[in-house]
């Protein structure tokens, strides 16, 4: 490939036109929205890999109508009469649909850190899914691109380009609906969310699949050598890409999901299980609120949050004077589980998030735990706690039965100075479990 | 010889567009003339090496074009122009030739691509995108890109088609500037294109070459013939008519 004609073609690439389109579209998505809440590292990371949701069909596109250009244009007698190879110009091409995905995705992945930069309290950038998103962008561009040089014609672009986004979002439904190979979808995160800032990053996941866009992004490449008079170079790029893809494969059939995230047993690092050591940043009263330093720009709403649900057995023995987070994944006896949440301003969203959140922290208010289904007296007492702080239950944790709710009037319906009194006879039972008699 | 042909046949499917030609050419231009359909283009796309002969042998150059490395050096040697010659509308005149010249593995590009686009009168439109140009201005762009490696073999299918009657007189007297130092084969059916600026004239009918020699032998030919305003047009129509029956 010479680099005059790499100049010449990212200079004329239809990717520059089509890029403020897609920077449009972008700002307009929920991975735009999704930069305001709570800045936590993992999370930003994994939100640019999953740009590639929107980046990579508009690439796989442009490419394809670069790729058919040529016969587009008419220029075949005339390109076909050089001596420079079909497979070097058109590997020219390829490379400026490319190298300006990828300078494009790289402004993206910048622009999104930065801002992260700005907001994050704790942590660092993870590389990972940015990785896997660059080598997904190659592999869409080069696909696009053959595509278009195999079949051109005019509903090539956006035929790819819609293929390719129904592909990547058929694969990571398919992943959702525990599909081990879906877990190869571009836009399926590469870390494990549930461990968030909590535990090291796995990036077994993101090894496989960078393997496997790589060796799409190979066997493309192949067949564009082999179709223009590069057979040799083409058959070595053919077998590099098919080893590589079965490999992926191979990878993704013996991963498995943990707590933590992917497992692919190969690549396993024991370092990756260890808990990252922090120090917690509390605040809130008279429960007190302990999260994560991540989430410390959240701590005062969740103060609040916490201790208006909690307000009502305020001086009562036995009361857990303190609340931490731990991770969503993880399920303990004597803390609370604060799930990652967001947070607007002052409130935390989505509303239906924020029912559930308050439930789970009432019912572990009153003493039934995560995976645990709680008894008649704790429903009652949970749900009078919630609705009390301007809510209703999540049904999905207290079901939604007329007894329970007329109870939880009843209740409501007491003195705040007969309600203290049955607390203070009761609450160390409700939270042991043990039967108690409501008023 | 540049161009040597020995009973060349190129079929697509049943039909045959070119038979058994026997043709050699030399430095100079050479006239290619005959009526749509004649076979003139698909004889120029064979000697462009864009399509392989069906049967019979072609030396270019003095090299096989069916050999890959001879293809490959007759390729870095050649010109060509065809007749319906598409473009990149978003490439500037000197970037569509510059484009060209990387494809034909000029040494340095640069200054060919100058000479050339300065050679046909777009040094003021170098900067132009092909998009905005006139029809005459693209086939000057087109004619850039064929000399920008100063072709030994230079082929043209209808290369004034487009041009005004200036710029095909200077076209013309860049034909013969050319021709004092390579083969050029110019495709046309311009019957005054060729008495001005050919050395040698073959005409087509039917896949065949039916008439070959100097301009003035054709002229000679159409003695006595009455159909034709000028003394070649009478030479062509005779020897197409002598063809025909």
């Amino acid at each position: 490939m010479s680099g005059g004609l790499l100049r010449i073609e990212a200079r004329r690439t239809a990717l520059l036109p089509v890029l403020p389109f897609s920077a449009l579209l972008l700002a307009i998505s929920p991975i735009a929205r999704h930069l305001a809440p709570v800045a936590l590292w993992p999370d930003r990371s994994t939100d640019v890999q999953g740009a590639v949701q929107a980046i990579g069909p508009f690439v796989a596109g442009v490419a394809a109508w670069m790729g058919h250009r040529e016969h587009r244009r008419g220029l075949g007698d005339l390109v076909g009469s050089t001596p420079r190879r079909a497979w070097s110009r058109w590997l020219a091409t390829w490379s400026a649909v490319a190298i300006g995905a990828v300078l494009y995705y790289a402004v993206l992945v910048a622009v999104i850190f930065v801002v992260t930069a700005r907001q994050a309290s704790w942590g660092q950038p993870v590389p990972w899914p940015s990785l896997s998103g660059v080598a997904s962008l190659l592999a869409c561009s080069v696909v696009g691109f053959v595509a278009g040089v195999v079949l051109p014609g005019r509903f090539t672009a956006p035929l790819v380009a819609i293929g390719l986004f129904a592909l990547m979002a058929a694969a990571m439904q398919a992943a959702l609906d525990g599909s081990v190979l879906g877990r190869l979808s571009p836009i399926y995160p590469s870390i494990g969310l549930g461990a968030s800032v909590f535990y090291a990053i796995r990036p077994d996941l993101a090894w496989a699949q960078i393997a496997c866009y790589l060796g799409v992004a190979l066997l493309a490449i192949g067949v564009l050598a082999v179709r223009g008079q590069a057979r040799r170079p083409g058959v070595a790029l053919l077998a590099a890409g098919l080893v590589l893809v079965s490999g992926a494969t191979g990878l993704a059939l013996s991963s498995r999901r943990d707590a933590q995230g992917v497992v692919v047993p190969l690549l396993r690092n024991p370092v990756t299980d260890a808990s990252v050591p922090y120090t917690p940043v509390c605040g809130g009263s008279p429960v007190e609120v302990c999260v994560h330093p991540a989430y410390s720009g959240e701590l005062a709403t969740l103060g609040t949050f916490v201790n208006r649900i909690a307000a009502p057995l305020a001086g009562t023995p036995g009361v857990p004077a303190r609340v931490d987070q731990v991770p969503d994944t993880q399920v303990t006896d004597v803390r609370l589980t604060i799930p990652n949440f967001i947070v607007h301003g002052d409130t935390i969203e989505p509303p239906d998030f924020a029912r559930a959140l308050r439930t789970r922290i009432a019912l572990a208010l009153v003493g039934s735990t995560a995976g645990h289904q709680p008894d008649a007296a704790q429903q009652v007492v949970a749900s009078y706690l919630v609705r009390q702080a301007g809510d209703t239950p999540a049904t999905g944790f207290i079901p939604d039965n007329p007894a329970t709710t007329a109870a939880a009037a009843r209740f409501a319906a007491l003195s705040p100075d007969a309600r203290h009194a049955w607390f203070a006879a009761h609450y160390a039972e409700l939270r042991a479990g043990i039967p108690v008699e409501l008023p | 010889m540049n161009v040597e042909i020995t009973g060349l046949t190129r079929r697509f499917r049943r039909r045959a567009a070119v038979r058994a030609v026997d043709l050699n050419i030399g430095e100079g231009v050479f006239g290619l003339l005959g009526p749509n359909g004649a076979g003139k283009t698909t004889l120029l796309r064979t000697l462009a090496t864009v399509i392989p002969p069906t049967s019979g042998t072609l030396r270019l150059l003095g090299r096989d074009p069916g050999d890959t490395a001879g293809r490959r050096e007759i390729r870095r040697s050649l010109g060509y122009l065809p007749q319906n010659m598409g473009y990149y509308p978003n490439f500037t005149v000197f970037e569509f030739v510059e484009y060209f010249a990387l494809l034909k593995e000029v040494r340095s590009p640069g200054p060919a691509v100058a000479r050339a686009v300065e050679w046909v009168g777009l040094g003021d439109r170098a900067r132009a995108k092909l998009r905005t140009l006139s029809g005459g201005m693209l086939r000057r762009a087109g004619i850039a890109q064929a000399i920008v490696n100063e072709p030994k073999l230079l082929l043209l299918d209808e290369p004034t088609a487009g041009l005004d009657p200036e710029q095909r007189m200077e076209f013309r007297a860049l034909l013969r500037e050319i021709g004092e130092r390579a083969t050029v084969v110019v495709s046309t059916h311009l019957v005054e294109d060729v008495g001005a600026a050919c050395d040698q004239v073959g005409l087509m009918h039917d896949g065949r070459i039916v008439f070959h020699g100097t301009p003035e032998a054709l002229t000679a030919r159409g003695r006595g013939h009455d159909v034709g305003d000028a003394p070649l047009e009478r030479g062509y129509a005779a020897v197409l008519a002598e063809a025909r029956t």
